[in-house]
């Protein structure tokens, strides 16, 4: 792929807008609630396009995409059975309890509903989950653009991360959130036009479904048994394992996700953060999917589309990048890269962000260095920032070397989110949770996911410590190891619980179901109400499913 | 909108650039049309909701 003048100048001009929000914001950034969680200050508009953006990272991106190409729009199902039932969950049931108990992150609700201990285990396992997770991300992207641009991966990955670090050092995470709506916006400009090209130049939908299997163009037609679909997956591994555990573990615990609703203006906007955000969420897989729905077609038909071949078969992960550089002139070339980068940089950015208010508040305040003034917190949080962006890049490097790390990530959204659910689940609504229970229930679901993990293959990797069973799939490995250890949390957590005494239920103001006053909506237009909204976003949802089955 | 406009320009003043796979369609600047326009209803919100 060759860039011309005009695809570098519209590079360059990104890069010129991100730095400049972050240098116009710094002077609002005064202490360091500012800096690390915007004063609670944002609109609704603005924390719920942050709110998908900051998870649509270009592994998204480029993943969803090959997956498209790979199983068809059944990967839709990541969005419209993975996200949203959890996102309309957390809007309505958990935002009163993050938001109303002035917590400033979700490991400090722990520590609120709980312990210390419990919130120290969550803050570590998050801390080190944010700046993997960074760190592949910028490996990724590194990977990526040399492969497509010959672009180094040393000044890939330093250029990038130095952009991010340059606003989100100026601007906190005010400057992250308003870059990533930007970023949004770019992404959806930047990819639209490819999908509607690819999928017209394929004929249409109704030439989709001529010439592909069936299955490629179905989303539950084909769940019956697990055999009978490319995913290898039957309809309880995606219900439960996708739908549930993995789902709601990632959107309704996750600080990277939740810390952008955290970040608005009321109570009302929080709760209607996820909510409002999940309409574009359901229209996402017409835009980063079909396209690799219509690669598939397009490679059937005599029209000279090309993908390239890996051990055998095609390298789904080069789809995304092989129909910009057949579908896209020079000047929309430009466009699209940058809408690439923007998600690797939007995927970074919150990474970053999350990372640093958890290490400052969480650990550094908690046990390092209690009681200073807010100056030394506010200089703690910038310092985290370059610590953070500096960890994600030898992460970047490490990953260069062992590539089997991101097999290896996949599985620790697993066993940090999914017992975590459990956790926050029984937290929120049963005031007999007790802190002790808590704290071994997420050990022990962590540890749970750690030994199924060690214990089973899938696709040659996994069984370090020996084979009981063997998955179809990786995919169906990661959805097992998050319903086991969903499960033993909710298990352990509910027995220990009952054998040692909860907090009063005075302690448990604006933390638990039974003792908190929801707000009061009825007098609200329907779009106010989180109720409605959530309503709204379902039978949108389910309109894509009817159509798509 | 500026993107939409320099792609629509651009679109405009060559428009013999074209993909290798639809030649037919001047992609900038359909495209740069579009984001122009997405820009324009976006300040005009943008306009209204702070008046």
């Amino acid at each position: 792929m060759t860039l011309t003048t005009i695809d570098f100048f519209v590079l360059i001009l990104y890069f010129a807008f991100v730095i400049g929000i972050g240098w116009l914001l710094k002077k609002k950034v005064t202490t360091s609630e500012d800096f690390l969680t915007s004063g609670r200050s944002l609109p609704v508009w603005i924390t719920s396009l942050a709110f998908i953006a900051t998870n649509l990272g270009a592994q998204e991106v480029i993943g969803m995409c090959a997956s498209g190409a790979k199983y068809g729009i059944m990967t839709a199902q990541f969005y419209w059975l993975g996200a949203i039932p959890a996102m309309l969950f957390v809007g309505v049931f958990m935002m009163p309890f993050y938001y109303g108990s002035r917590a400033r992150s979700v490991p400090e609700y722990l520590k609120l509903r709980f312990d210390e201990k419990t919130r120290t285990f969550n803050a570590i396992t998050f801390a080190v989950m944010t700046v993997f997770s960074s760190g592949i991300s910028m490996y990724a992207l590194g990977l990526l653009f040399k492969l497509v641009l010959g672009w180094s991966f040393t000044n890939s990955v330093l250029l990038s991360a130095a952009i991010v670090l340059v606003y989100t050092y100026l601007g906190g995470l005010t400057s992250a959130i308003y870059n990533e709506v930007l970023q949004f916006f770019l992404i959806v400009l930047g990819f639209a036009p490819l999908s509607i090209l690819a999928v017209y130049r394929a004929g249409g939908w109704s030439g989709l479904q001529e010439r592909l299997p069936a299955v490629m163009t179905s989303t539950w037609k084909y769940m019956g048994s697990a055999s009978e679909n490319p995913m290898g997956v039957e309809w309880f591994g995606m219900v439960f394992g996708l739908g549930f555990v993995l789902s709601f573990g990632y959107w309704c615990t996750n600080f990277l996700v939740v810390q952008r609703a955290m970040a608005a203006n009321s109570m009302s906007a929080a709760r209607r953060t996820p909510l409002v955000a999940g309409f574009p969420k359901v229209v996402m897989p017409l835009i980063v999917i079909l396209p690799g729905v219509a690669a598939m077609a397009l490679l059937k038909m005599d029209v000279g589309f090309t993908l390239p071949m890996k051990g055998g078969s095609y390298d789904y992960t080069q789809t995304m990048t092989q129909l910009m550089a057949q579908f896209y002139p020079s000047g929309m070339l430009g466009v699209g890269l940058t809408a690439l980068m923007a998600s690797f940089m939007s995927g970074m950015a919150g990474n970053v962000t999350a990372f640093n208010t958890v290490w400052t508040y969480d650990i550094y305040q908690s046990h390092i260095r209690k009681g200073a003034p807010d100056s030394h917190y506010l200089m703690m949080g910038r310092m985290a920032t370059i610590g953070g962006t500096l960890l994600s890049i030898g992460t970047a490097y490490v990953a260069n070397l062992y590539n089997n790390i991101m097999d290896l990530l996949q599985l620790v959204f697993g066993f940090v989110n999914a017992p975590l659910f459990a956790t926050m689940f029984l937290g929120m609504f049963w005031k007999g949770a007790t802190s002790t229970g808590a704290f071994v229930g997420l050990v022990s679901g962590t540890s749970a996911a750690l030994v199924t993990l060690t214990l089973t293959v899938a696709e040659g990797k996994g069984g370090w410590l020996g084979v009981v069973h063997e998955f179809r799939s990786a995919l169906v490995q990661s959805f097992w190891v998050a319903i086991i250890a969903w499960t033993t949390s909710f298990v352990v957590t509910i027995v220990v619980s009952l054998l040692t005494k909860p907090k009063p239920i005075s302690e448990l103001k604006n933390l638990v179901w039974a003792a908190t006053e929801m707000p009061a909506t009825g007098h609200e237009p329907w779009y106010n109400r989180p109720g409605a909204l959530a309503v709204a976003v379902a039978v949108f949802c389910i309109l894509f499913n009817i159509v798509f089955w | 909108m500026g993107l939409g406009l320099i792609l629509t320009v651009y679109g405009l003043a060559l428009p013999g650039i074209r993909p290798p796979l639809t030649p037919e369609v001047n992609v900038n600047l359909y495209s740069g049309a579009a984001m122009a326009l997405f820009g324009a209803v976006m300040l005009v919100l943008a306009r209204r909701g702070r008046a």
